[in-house]
């Protein structure tokens, strides 16, 4: 399967990476292990998607891969249509959320970028504080039924969250700039290697801030829900 | 390529349909009828009976009259402990994966009861078609598990059916709405059937219907209707006559499906009349009852509120606020209701479709997915997703996520594994369905055990896994070691439900008493022709013309007729067919005779 050159597993007519079918004989291939999300469909090396191009494109490639459409044909066949629609399947619900996205970038680009909660940004310390100081007294102020404290630590708690969500917004809005940046660095040619380097490093960053305050944001809805 | 069947295997109603010139019909049932009910009956002297003709058993012999059995399909004995309060057959205290439902000195589990049904919708469309029928798409609850789908896909094989795809019903409502209106947008599919609630939210766009979101109850349905109105009636009966009825006796349980009976036709009539009266004949008085719709409504709230929440989630999950949605189906039996109408109404904010009919629109929209394997139709193509996150078991007990819910089908996870003892040969994984932390709370599928790996010190084994859960819903397991490349072999062990080879089995088993059905049926039709033969020979006998007849040939009669009385008493159809011959042969002359006197005295009259 991985010898080089390729060939068609059915008429050994040469066949590139990235090809779904033979040029020749027009039949499904197995998938290449090296080929990725963005590859697969058919971004190459882009970030920053048009969202109806992306949702077409899905829709296209489903048209092609989709196991309903090998329902008559040979083992081999059903099995490739098999591996190719469900790696497309995974490739579109990655690739069409940014978080997702770029986590999957930086895991290509060598990045081990886990849920885990690192260390707390340093402009983030009093906030998280406070939080967690509140977070405390509401559990104590359930401890000792004082509904109306318990219920005053709630509303400030759950203004806490609504600050940041919108954090987590310009987040998403300066995300979107690597995106686009990377994408223009794209169009000028051949990205210079630090500019790459510095983008993913943007990326990096971004993500970590992000998962941190994602968290914070659940840990308070979760006490809400209890408290509910 | 022969004819494949869209089948809906309901908890109520089963149907099948097919394609005719592009437009999905319905297979009439044998009796006529286009619903066949989900009821199987064990008649000692008729055999297996289903549909109506079991039903009409429910009121006799309910015991051996097995119903709502898709509720059973996939569960062990602790989930359907709540529905064996009501259901009038007994499970058999050895059921441990798989439930089995005693029937005399036999025992079923529900697939092979599902069979039943199955194979007797595929003899109704090979009558209407005259050929045979190997091929089907069946549909199953959106929300049904694994152990659920595969129950389902084995009860298609126990029937002979190579089942060529589980399709989800709400998804199979969408092709058939998609098709009589050709219309794009956003759809929620609300299904409310016998046993199950599902709600689907799909994207229909060029011909590409794709499910975002999908939630349910696979344990709420009319079913749960029929309880609550028969709990109604019980306690009535318990204040004003002071029966109490539990079930535990035969005449109990008879009386019990009669009340099941007179509850149903009440709820069916509420849906079009504001009051409706309910009337049970027991043996020696008459209960009666009026109820009005009010009563009913706020009876029933509890359980249409219980398929909201599923509607909020789902609505959640795919991202939308009510406004987002461009039209909501509604699909099953129990939709019917108008309080349930109502609640979705609210909830939704628009007017549901009612335009297909609920209890037929699954089975139509089974046959046009049943076109699209058969390579007849390209212009649409389903895009589903798996209803429940699947997960492996970590240290702790904790669930790791390995495919999310509502992820596009087929998916697949490939996860890496290693040993934790030097010279570990077998790594066992755990394998869950569900949203919960910790694997206890989550719905165990199966153990796989990865088994022959090379010795090799703790933790350098790189054993990768591959989850594939294929369009069907259902997952398959393999994996390799990576420094050998070696395929390692993977036993499983379902957590619910039956193994390959128990299911190769029963097919075996199945085969051999058709085989013993056919024969006994042999025997009883020779049985009656012997019967007839012998009276007629007996009258014959006793006939002016029998005193005509030589010595001899009196005495051969009567040798053919002991010999022939002797055979009835075995069991060979065959000997039964000669000896009627014989005696055939040997009366040949006296019938003559007879008939001769008869043709004489017919002409005297006429003279």
């Amino acid at each position: 399967m991985f010898s080089n050159p390729m060939v068609c597993w059915s008429c050994r007519h040469t066949v590139a990476p990235q090809d779904h079918f033979c040029p020749s004989c027009h039949r499904i291939q197995p998938l290449e292990e090296e080929i990725n999300y963005f590859q697969f469909l058919s971004l190459g090396d882009r970030m920053n998607p048009v969202p109806g191009d992306l949702e077409r494109e899905f829709h296209r490639l489903s048209r092609l891969f989709h196991p309903d459409y090998y329902n008559l044909r040979s083992p081999e066949e059903r099995k490739f249509s098999l591996e190719r629609s469900s790696f497309l399947n995974g490739a579109y619900r990655t690739v069409r959320d940014p978080v997702m996205r770029a986590r999957y970038r930086l895991k290509l680009e060598g990045f081990n970028v886990d849920e885990e909660r690192g260390k707390t940004p340093p402009d983030l310390l009093m906030e998280v504080f406070e939080i967690n100081e509140q977070l405390e007294e509401l559990s104590q102020a359930e401890n000792r039924r004082d509904l109306t404290q318990a219920s005053q630590l709630r509303d400030k708690l759950l203004g806490q969250a609504v600050r940041m969500k919108e954090r987590l917004r310009v987040l998403d809005s300066e995300l979107a700039e690597v995106f686009k940046s990377w994408d223009a660095s794209l169009d000028d040619g051949v990205m210079p290697e630090l500019q790459r380097q510095q983008l993913v490093a943007r990326m990096h960053e971004l993500l970590s801030y992000r998962s941190y305050i994602r968290n914070l944001v659940e840990d308070i809805e979760e006490k809400d829900r209890e408290w509910e | 390529m022969g004819i494949i069947i869209g089948i809906d295997l309901g908890t109520t109603n089963s149907l099948a349909a097919y394609i005719r010139e592009g437009k999905p019909q319905i297979v009439p049932g044998r009796d006529g009828n286009l619903l066949v009910p989900s009821v199987v009956s064990f008649d000692e002297k008729q055999g297996v009976l289903v549909g109506n003709a079991a039903v009409n058993r429910l009121l006799i012999e309910p015991e051996r009259t097995i119903y709502s059995v898709k509720r059973l399909m996939g569960r062990g004995p602790e989930d359907v402990k709540e529905d064996m309060k009501w259901l009038p057959y007994a499970i058999s205290p050895e059921s441990s994966q798989v439930v089995r439902v005693v029937v005399g000195d036999r025992q079923y589990t529900p697939p092979e009861l599902s069979a039943f049904i199955l194979k007797e919708l595929a003899r109704s469309a090979e009558k209407l078609f005259n050929q045979k029928i190997t091929q089907a798409v069946i549909t199953v609850p959106a929300y049904f598990n694994d152990a659920q789908r595969q129950a389902t896909k084995d009860a298609g094989k126990l029937a002979g059916l190579d089942v060529l795809r589980i399709l989800n019903e709400p998804t199979a409502a969408s092709l058939a709405y998609g098709l009589d209106r050709k219309k794009e947008g956003n759809i929620a599919v609300y299904d409310l059937g016998g046993g199950t609630f599902d709600i689907s939210i799909l994207k229909v766009r060029g011909g590409i219907f794709e499910v975002l979101a999908t939630n349910g109850d696979t344990h709420l349905g009319g079913d749960d209707i029929d309880h609550l109105l028969m709990n109604l009636v019980r306690d009535e009966l318990k204040i004003s006559h002071g029966i109490e009825l539990t079930g535990r006796t035969r005449t109990e349980r008879e009386f019990l499906q009669k009340i099941r009976k007179a509850v149903i036709s009440a709820k069916h009539r509420l849906s079009s009349h504001e009051t409706a009266r309910i009337t049970v004949d027991f043996s020696d008085f008459t209960y009666q009852r009026e109820l009005r719709r009010d009563e009913f409504e706020s009876l029933i709230e509890p359980i249409v509120q219980r398929t909201l929440d599923p509607c909020r989630r789902c609505l959640r999950d795919a991202g939308f606020s009510p406004g987002d949605l461009d039209e909501v189906v509604l699909v099953g039996g129990a939709t019917r209701i108008p309080l349930v109408r109502r609640r979705v109404e609210e909830l939704f904010r628009r007017k549901p479709h009612t335009e297909l009919n609920p209890d037929e629109v699954v089975a139509l929209g089974a046959a046009v997915q049943a076109d699209i394997l058969g390579g007849l139709r390209q212009d649409m193509l389903l895009l589903d997703v798996t209803p429940l996150s699947l997960g492996i078991e970590t240290i702790g007990g904790v669930v790791s996520k390995l495919i999310l819910r509502n992820s596009t089908i087929p998916a697949s996870a490939v996860e890496e594994f290693t040993t934790f003892v030097d010279g570990q040969t077998s790594v066992d994984i755990h394998v869950l369905q569900g949203e919960r932390e910790l694997a206890k709370d989550n719905r165990s599928l199966a153990r796989f055990q990865l088994k022959g790996l090379p010795p090799m010190p703790a933790g350098v084994p790189r054993i990768s896994v591959r989850f594939l859960i294929d369009a069907n819903g259902i997952l398959s397991v393999s994996a390799h070691e990576k420094r050998t490349g070696k395929e390692a072999s993977i036993e499983v062990k379902p957590s619910y439900g039956l193994t390959d080879e128990e299911v190769e089995k029963m097919l075996f088993e199945s085969i051999e008493f058709a085989e013993e059905d056919f024969r006994m049926r042999q025997v009883i039709e020779s049985r009656n022709d012997a019967d007839t033969i012998l009276s007629a020979t007996q009258q014959a006998l006793e006939s002016p013309e029998a005193a005509m007849l030589e010595e001899a040939e009196g005495q051969r009669i009567r040798g053919a007729v002991a010999s022939l009385q002797k055979a009835y008493q075995g069991e060979d159809p065959k000997l039964i067919r000669d000896r009627i011959d014989e005696l055939n042969e040997a009366t040949l002359h006296l019938a003559e005779l007879i008939m001769n006197r008869a043709v004489q005295s017919a002409l005297k009259q006429n003279d």
